[in-house]
């Protein structure tokens, strides 16, 4: 007897209302205990914590849809994760070589300079990005490892 | 790898859908593996073979001539 399936759709659509919810709602009540201003340290862990459980509800999501597919989805997914994501990252290390090195300025020098404080914080935005990326992907393979002996 | 599922399910006048009904997967999963685009697992190729009572090389060649 076949088991009965919700369309993955419908996944989809609980998981973007539960997290705009979520984020919004917990955004607002955030907001209203805890203003913003220069010393904002309750504030930023707070919204940092807001952001961890909103991410773990994601992945509570992505691991419940993965489950539900067949073994022909589930093979497309991880085609599209390992090549879509290792092609992404691949391109977004060119477009970082090409910016960090000046390359917006020299296309358009009157609206774009990367002085110092931009370009620290422009190196620390895309390993912020990228490092996790790449630490998951050893985090993974370490686990095929383990769990395959 | 090749299959005789596409004439299995003629044979049974069963539709892609009637057919990835019974195996609990979606119509393109059927679609993918009649056309050779995708090998099944082996536990899906046995379920396969279970629901048309046959054995799995009776269902799947490799290729290779040697069934």
């Amino acid at each position: 007897m076949p088991r009965r399936r919700l369309p993955l759709r419908a996944y989809m659509l609980v998981s973007l209302a539960g997290i705009l919810a979520f984020v919004l709602g917990a955004g607002l009540l955030v907001r209203r205990a805890l203003p913003p201003g220069p010393s904002g340290g309750g504030r930023i862990l707070a919204m940092t914590a807001v952001s961890a459980v909103a991410v773990g509800w994601l992945l509570w999501v992505a691991i419940t849809c993965f489950r539900r597919m067949d073994e022909f989805r589930q093979a497309a997914a991880k085609f599209a994760w390992y090549w879509g994501g290792s092609v992404g990252v691949g391109l977004s290390t060119i477009l970082y070589a090409f910016i960090g090195i000046g390359g917006l300025h020299w296309l358009d020098p009157a609206d774009f300079h990367l002085g110092r404080d931009l370009f620290e914080a422009y190196v620390l935005g895309y390993m912020t990005a990228v490092l996790p990326i790449l630490a998951g992907f050893l985090g993974a393979r370490i686990w095929w490892r383990i769990t395959k002996r | 790898m090749k299959n005789r599922l596409k004439v299995l399910r003629a044979e049974r006048d069963w539709s892609q859908a009637d057919l990835a009904q019974r195996l609990d997967v979606s119509r393109q999963s059927v679609n993918a593996i009649e056309t050779g685009k995708y090998d099944p697992s082996l536990p899906l190729a046995f379920r396969i073979a279970r629901l048309f009572d046959l054995r799995i090389e009776e269902v799947f060649q490799d290729g290779e001539g040697s069934a």
